[in-house]
């Protein structure tokens, strides 16, 4: 068996969480509140590693004979910048806050934007990419969201036969997402649980 | 055309010949054979040649031979002598000592000689030859034809002068010998060829000066013995064509001197010839003419005809004998089957035991597959005439393709099927399908701009002229108005309510929803409450203090610095919120700008999360909310959760509603549009989105219905095509 | 404090539990169980062929949800995938990459990936550089991975993980470019949006079958059976329950 010690540390952590997860009576509840608390802190430093990992991979790709990617100077200047004004300045500075506000949500909502057009051509071209029933209902279901959504028919609303039908059709997305959200749980707890036997190990090394 | 070519065996013949000199047949169908000379003795035609009769001596041909010389003013000279043979003069010699001297004879008179003979300038140059070869050539100039038996006879010292040699050539001619003419030295033919015996050399004494003119015997098979001596020089064998070149030797001067006697073993017949110069005649073969004398008048029909350089017409069968035309290795080839037909003066030789034990091993060679047509006469080339030879001609002459071997590989019927089978196996996998076509960007690539375009254009003429044509909706759905009510009713009460604000959304969607929640903001601001803010991602804080500016604007009334906090945001996902639902002072214990949110005027004396008079989560995302549900929803009790989500995440979360988990919800523009409805406000936020809004989004709907119907009708027309 | 959703909870997890050892053990003397076609993933393993003969890169992308997430299962899932894509395509000239949105889940894929080549018993070919924190922000994610996908002469996508209704730019990236996309998410925006953009759309939790069907071992068939047994199990409660409720029994 690869990396005992790692197996043993993350059979017994995620099992104890578990357990103090499902019983939350002491002892087990501080012991999962200060393992979870452990684990929030790993993650946290995981995530600056993983930065500053981020930040090589860009050097290395503007420092490269061949290729040289000159979109990563911008990164790791405004990385720079923006550091720096954090440190100094902190986080609740209006400084700071307008970087968020007249950068980062512009350049998103713009990626939304263009999300939108993309869905749409997606859309239209779906019946090229693949046919059949499931394209269909896919179809479909789109368009009379699309239409309900609109707000398009919320005026004739009040028609008994519209209304039925509407509250009808308002519930089918709901019974679909129940039942791909109950399999998709079952799928995480048998996955969760190869971890805790010991039989998949992502940290083995 | 000099030549005529024998219509049996091709040989090459003078256009005088009657026969054929290689088959002895008749050239012509109106010659009568009959007419042809009696047959004669093998050597009347070299007697006839000569001019002798039988009992002509070689002096006296010598003497004619000198008289003629005379005559002519022509002299021998030392090279004509030495175109006889050296062994022929001494034989000559030997020949003369042995014979007695002729009887007086008369000698021929110049001009009783053959015209031929007389007029040398018209002598054909064999006849020339012969009478020069009369002259015996000194044997040291003709040393290197001779053989070493022949020179250990006699000494170069020894040897009689070529002007002592008068060969006799009565034998020749021994009927024109009458006549005198010519004498030839009388050379023995009826010597037994078919029992060669031993040679014995010391029974020649060895030839001086003084024997020179002695008459020496010469044993019948000493022309055996000669014959069957190598001679390594001598000349291509003469085709039968040209037989004349045999007879070379016979070129001797007719005008030589008397040769000397010399002594001879056995005393011959000037006028019989030996019979080893009968050569073995072939089955087929003419029959051998009887040797006897030569009749050399017979030749003065032909030689009359004869051009200088042409041939002597051929002689009839009879006329020249057969060792004249053949080859001496043919006759030693054929001499082990040699058979003599038509030769009944040969008495048939028997083979002694220890010769046929030496035979050659080709006679004792088992018979091949396709044995070789022993009778076959080559037709042409060097060796024609000469029977007994690989055909080459054939092989040479007639050139055939080579043999072509074929290069496919022989396959039985069972390989064949077998290979077809593993063929048929194997074909699907190296079968390369056709590889499909290229796909072009181009067109996505436009119908995306066309989209893009006609969509932000649609959209911004609606929010820049703001129509209003989008009805707003009538029909509220229940969660809203459980929302509308919840809040009413919270900001209604004496005391302002404390409101935890859970900002969970991402900037990618704060349009939409700093849309919605502005209206919500704005509806609890109104009412005096106290918000704290709290935020699960990075960007929270700020978009909080977003919102608040944004809400704060339309409230102007509201002290924001007081009345809101804001407690930055909290790392950890789930554990944050059960940290903060189990102890929200430790969880979150200072606000964004670092004062002590718990002990601040809003928060004070809180210390649970239930103390809070509602929960308003603004969220963009299902699992983010459940979390919310399940951390926090537990120990806060009857404290109502409201919910302002994206319209992505209002499904998902409508069995939370439904469960009375979450107390009520707004979702997306048209719940809050709906809200707006529900409080009548006239310049809510959604409202100057709703036109550009609505439009937006049956513009959407209106693409996907044509593009769905056109690609499916192409699919199904595609489909049919192929079926 | 215990409580019947605890209790009943714990019920369920030692029921998978023991579903999951027993049919492990059970597949140590029987053939490898037999699952239901999944076209999406028969694509994938001529996808991965292809590009290993053609000399190009597979690109996976895990998403970005945190290890202390309730999310995080679909990154355990879409790690077993790198693995395996990691250890069929060793031999090809260009390594895969794997881009993630958060800090942990790039360790553990550069962890993955070593693990990947010392059990090809190749550990040269491991380069920290492939697995890479593409933004700490889902569409800074994003926009980090649309650089990957028009860079790294990548010839198939695998988008495995959790993301939201953005990652249809990366599938539509992909489709512009000409690449193979797999698509598996445990989202239902992401799933909604992936259906009309995706060459091979998985759908619900034929997200957590992918390993299983990448020829994994025999855990991964065990906990796939158990998760088939479980799902009848609540299917039967679920009509039973409402049968029940209907019939005014509950």
């Amino acid at each position: 068996m690869r990396a005992p010690l790692s197996t043993a540390i993350a059979i017994a952590a995620g099992g104890l969480t578990l357990i103090g997860l499902l019983i939350p009576a002491d002892p087990l509840l501080s012991i999962r509140i200060r393992l979870v608390e452990w684990a929030v802190a790993l993650a946290g430093v995981a995530g600056l590693v993983a930065i500053l990992h981020l930040l090589s991979v860009h050097w290395r790709k503007l420092t490269a004979r061949r290729n040289k990617n000159f979109n990563s100077a911008f990164l790791l200047i405004a990385f720079i910048i923006t550091f720096i004004t954090g440190i100094l300045l902190k986080p609740s500075h209006p400084t700071m806050q307008k970087i968020v506000t007249h950068i980062q949500v512009p350049i998103e909502a713009s990626l939304m934007g263009v999300l939108a057009i993309s869905l749409t051509v997606a859309a239209i071209r779906l019946f090229q990419r693949r046919g059949g029933w499931m394209s269909v209902l896919f179809a479909i279901s789109a368009l009379v969201f699309l239409v309900i959504g609109s707000g398009f028919l919320s005026a004739s609303a009040n028609i008994p036969v519209l209304k039925d039908v509407l509250a009808a059709v308002n519930a089918l997305p709901i019974a679909g997402a129940r039942g791909i959200l109950i399999g998709v749980a079952l799928g995480s707890l048998t996955t969760g649980l190869r971890v805790l036997l010991g039989s998949d190990r992502p940290y083995s090394g | 055309m000099s030549e005529i070519i024998c219509p049996f065996c091709g040989a090459e013949n003078p256009i005088e010949a009657v026969a054929c000199f290689n088959c002895k047949k008749q050239l012509y169908d109106d010659v009568d054979p009959d007419a042809s000379p009696p047959p004669r003795d093998e050597m009347e035609w070299l007697k006839d040649f000569r001019g002798f009769a039988d009992d002509r001596s070689a002096g006296t041909i010598k003497a004619t031979e000198a008289d003629q010389s005379s005559e002519t003013g022509e002299t021998t000279t030392g090279d004509e002598e030495s175109d006889v043979p050296e062994w022929l003069a001494r034989i000559r010699a030997l020949k003369e000592d042995e014979t007695p001297a002729p009887a007086e004879e008369e000698p021929v008179e110049p001009e009783e000689l053959p015209a031929y003979l007389g007029n040398e300038a018209e002598l054909p140059d064999w006849i020339k030859e012969i009478k020069q070869g009369d002259v015996p050539q000194p044997l040291e100039e003709a040393g290197g034809d001779m053989p070493e038996w022949l020179k250990n006879m006699a000494g170069p010292d020894e040897l009689p002068a070529a002007e002592d040699i008068t060969p006799d050539l009565s034998m020749i001619s021994p009927e024109s010998g009458a006549e005198g003419g010519i004498q030839l030295p009388d050379i023995p033919y009826d010597l037994p060829g078919e029992e060669p015996a031993e040679v014995d050399l010391g029974q020649f004494t060895p030839l001086t000066d003084d024997t020179v003119d002695e008459a020496v015997d010469i044993p019948d098979d000493l022309f055996e013995a000669i014959a069957s001596q190598p001679e390594p020089e001598q000349p291509p064998e003469p085709t039968p064509a040209e037989p004349q070149d045999d007879l070379d030797w016979l070129d001797t001067d007719i005008t030589q001197p008397e040769p000397t006697e010399i002594k001879e073993e056995e005393p011959t017949d000037s006028g019989d010839l030996p019979e080893w110069m009968f050569e073995p005649a072939e089955t087929e073969a003419d029959t051998v003419p009887e040797p006897g004398e030569l009749d050399f008048t017979t030749l003065d029909a032909s030689l009359a005809a004869i051009d200088g350089e042409n041939m002597p017409a051929a002689q009839s069968e009879a006329a020249l004998p057969d060792w004249l035309l053949e080859d001496e290795a043919e006759n030693f080839a054929n001499q082990a089957e040699f058979q003599s037909e038509g030769a009944p003066n040969l008495e048939v030789g028997e083979m002694p035991g220890w010769l046929h034990a030496m035979r050659p091993l080709e006679a004792a060679a088992p018979e091949l597959a396709s044995p070789m047509d022993e009778n076959r006469v080559e037709p042409t080339g060097p060796l024609a005439g000469y029977q007994g030879l690989l055909p080459g001609e054939g092989v040479v002459t007639q050139y055939s393709r080579p043999p072509v071997y074929s290069a496919r590989m022989q396959v039985t019927d069972k390989q064949r099927i077998y290979a077809t089978l593993f063929e048929t196996l194997i074909v699907d996998e190296t079968r390369v399908g056709a590889p499909p076509a290229e796909k072009s960007t181009t067109p996505q690539l436009v119908l995306r701009m066309s989209v893009g375009l006609v969509l932000i254009g649609v959209i911004l003429m609606a929010l820049i002229f703001n129509p209003g044509l989008a009805a707003s909706p009538t029909l509220v759905p229940p969660e809203s108005v459980v929302f509308f009510d919840t809040l009413q009713n919270l900001t209604a009460a004496a005391t302002p309510p404390r409101v935890l604000v859970g900002l969970d959304y991402e900037p990618s969607l704060s349009g939409e929803l700093s849309t919605i929640a502005a209206s919500v903001v704005e509806d609890w601001m109104a009412g005096n409450s106290g918000l704290a803010f709290v935020s699960l991602n990075l960007s929270g804080p700020a978009l909080a203090d977003d919102l608040v500016n944004k809400a704060g604007a339309r409230v102007p009334t509201y002290l924001a610095a007081e009345r809101v906090i804001n407690l930055g945001y909290l790392p950890g996902g789930a554990t944050a919120l059960a940290a903060l639902a189990a102890d929200p002072t430790r969880a979150a214990p200072a606000s964004v700008d670092g004062i002590q949110a718990w002990n601040s005027l809003l928060l004070q004396g809180m210390v649970a999360v239930s103390d809070f008079d509602a929960i308003v989560l603004l969220t963009d995302n299902t699992e983010n909310t459940r979390a919310w549900i399940e951390q926090v929803k537990p120990a806060v009790g009857s404290t109502p959760l409201l919910v302002v989500s994206s319209a992505q995440a209002a499904p998902a979360l409508q069995p939370y509603v439904q469960s009375g988990q979450i107390t009520g919800m707004i979702s997306g523009f048209t719940g809050g549009a709906a809200y707006e409805q529900l409080t009548q406000a006239q310049n809510g936020s959604i409202r100057s989105y709703w036109d550009a809004y609505q439009a937006g989004m049956l513009l959407i709907a209106a693409f996907m219905l044509l593009g769905s119907l056109g690609f499916g009708i192409m699919n199904i027309f595609r489909r049919t095509k192929k079926a | 404090m215990i409580t019947l959703d605890g209790v009943l909870g714990l019920g369920v997890v030692f029921l998978a539990i023991g579903l999951i050892v027993i049919l492990h053990m059970l597949g140590r003397d029987r053939d490898k169980p037999a699952f239901r076609k999944i076209a999406a993933f028969d694509a994938l393993k001529n996808s991965i062929g292809l590009a290993v003969e053609n000399g190009s890169r597979i690109h996976i992308t895990l998403g970005k949800s945190s290890l202390t997430q309730s999310t995080n299962a679909s990154a355990l899932a879409g790690l077993s995938t790198l693995d395996r894509i990691a250890q069929i395509s060793s031999i090809s000239d260009k390594p895969p990459i794997a881009t993630s949105g958060d800090g942990g889940l790039t360790l553990l894929s550069q962890d993955t990936l070593r693990s990947a080549y010392r059990s090809v018993h190749a550990p040269e070919l491991y380069d920290p550089g492939r697995g890479r924190l593409a933004g700490i922000t889902p569409m800074s994610y994003i926009a980090g991975t649309l650089h990957v996908t028009t860079h790294e002469e990548v010839s198939a996508h695998v988008m495995i993980g959790n993301f939201g209704p953005e990652i249809a730019l990366v599938a539509e990236a992909a489709d512009l470019a000409g690449a193979f996309s797999l698509a598996a998410s445990d989202s239902l925006p992401a799933q909604a949006a992936l259906y009309a953009v995706a060459d091979n759309p998985v759908i619900g939790e034929e997200l957590f079958a992918a390993p299983a069907y990448l020829g994994g071992s025999r855990s991964h068939s065990a906990s796939l059976q158990a998760q088939d047994i479980l799902r009848w199990g609540v299917i039967v409660v679920l009509v039973g329950g409402a049968l029940l409720k209907a019939m005014g029994i509950l």
